[in-house]
């Protein structure tokens, strides 16, 4: 990354060279994205009749996209490839993108009249759980940058509202990457644990969707969740994680204005951030998230085929496999063990506080809720 | 300095609205039936 000033020629050479080395990331990328999606959905189809059947079909994309992603980024690093593919390793594009086509899939108005405890909990947990865990990150000394992160993460949807948070708050990519490793580490049991402990403590199928929906990190992982706790449990597990997704937005912003008034303030001029600051640092990909609500709402609305929504909700699973396999790709333990124990612990504690407030909240909220 | 954060700022801001362009995009071309569901995987 340290070019020196060389001839014209040579600058060329490297841009050229540089190119291809993005594209080749890219392609990388997508033929792993293309493996999971073959192992996705012929793995079930290998293990049937076998002891692993039921463990297969249980597996969600998440899981191979991720493995994939790190077994890639083990032989790369071997073949010292990694660090010159890894600009091709487009997370932040590949989930930002994943989301605005997310937005299509919500109905706006479903949202606001038909979700009403979903926003109540979603509001609650998110400000209960955000404020336990910025609290904690401060009393272990994390930075404030990462403390945003982990926050967010953990109070809304995992990576994709850490990255909402990162650009907010201009963090590091390692320390969006940290996030996101830490919230996929806790995601993947939560499938399988959320379902196990709902059943455990004859949790009515509302109650679970609504804990299952407020606790789990990723959408993804809260389907899969969902989807192992019933067909109720999963709806509105779906409900409730489409209305803390709705929420990034907002938290966004609170954190915008807070580190620019708060955080990065250097001088007496700069204590009041400009509405240029302030729009720099809005994360753009939420203006596409909204106007795609707003499209998908209008086009059923206007008698639009529901297929059309699935076939965007196809294109936004390949997105986040995409994404999924190149946080895989870009995993690094060194920045794990740069940041030590102490976001570990805040996010181990915030995780707890999140299962036991969220399970309070959904059985106040969901005990009486019907769907029919 | 100047130049090097501007030149290493114009590629985020980039891909931050690329993200959107390429997204409202692949929308609007799967709701006007350009991309069918078959040709999806």
């Amino acid at each position: 990354m340290t070019k020196q000033t060389s001839q014209p020629t040579e600058q060329q050479q490297a841009r050229g060279s540089g190119l291809g080395y993005v594209i080749a990331g890219v392609v990388v990328v997508l033929v792993l994205g293309a493996l999971t999606r073959l192992l996705e959905q012929q793995v079930p189809e290998w293990a049937a009749g076998t002891p692993f059947a039921k463990i297969a079909k249980s597996i969600e994309f998440p899981i191979y996209a991720i493995a994939l992603g790190l077994i890639g980024n083990f032989i790369l690093s071997r073949l010292a490839l990694r660090d010159v593919l890894a600009k091709g390793f487009r997370t932040e594009f590949f989930i930002k993108t994943g989301l605005v086509l997310l937005g299509a899939s919500i109905n706006l108005k479903v949202l606001v009249t038909a979700a009403g405890p979903s926003i109540i909990q979603a509001l609650l947990l998110i400000s209960i759980v955000f404020g336990f865990t910025w609290w904690l990150g401060g009393v272990l000394k994390i930075e404030d940058k990462l403390r945003a992160l982990l926050a967010t993460a953990v109070s809304i949807c995992g990576v994709s509202a850490a990255i909402a948070a990162a650009g907010a708050v201009q963090a590091k990519k390692e320390q969006l990457a940290y996030a996101a490793s830490l919230v996929i580490a806790f995601a993947l049991p939560s499938i399988f644990l959320l379902p196990w402990l709902a059943d455990l403590f004859g949790l009515s199928e509302p109650v679970a969707g609504a804990w299952i929906g407020g606790n789990i990190d990723t959408p993804a992982a809260v389907a899969a969740a969902g989807a192992i706790a019933g067909e109720e449990a999963l709806q509105i597990a779906t409900i409730v994680k489409t209305t803390q997704n709705a929420l990034i937005g907002i938290v966004a912003i609170a954190l915008t204005a807070y580190f620019a008034l708060k955080v990065e303030r250097k001088s007496a001029e700069e204590a009041r951030p400009t509405f240029g600051q302030f729009w720099e640092r809005f994360p753009k990909f939420v203006l596409g998230f909204i106007a795609a609500s707003i499209i998908g709402t209008v086009y059923l609305a206007a008698g639009g085929d529901k297929a059309a929504i699935s076939t965007v909700n196809d294109l936004r699973t390949w997105f986040l496999i995409f994404a999924f396999v190149a946080i895989g790709l870009e995993f690094s333990l060194k920045g794990l063990k740069e940041a030590g124990w102490r976001p570990v612990a805040v996010f181990a504690s915030a995780t707890v506080v999140n299962i036991v407030v969220a399970l309070g909240l959904a059985a106040v909220l969901f005990s009486g809720f019907s769907s029919g | 300095m100047t130049s090097a954060s501007a030149v290493h700022r114009v590629p985020r801001m980039n891909e931050d609205w690329l993200a959107v362009i390429v997204g409202l995009a692949l929308l609007a071309l799967v709701l006007v039936g350009a991309i069918p569901g078959s040709v999806i995987p």
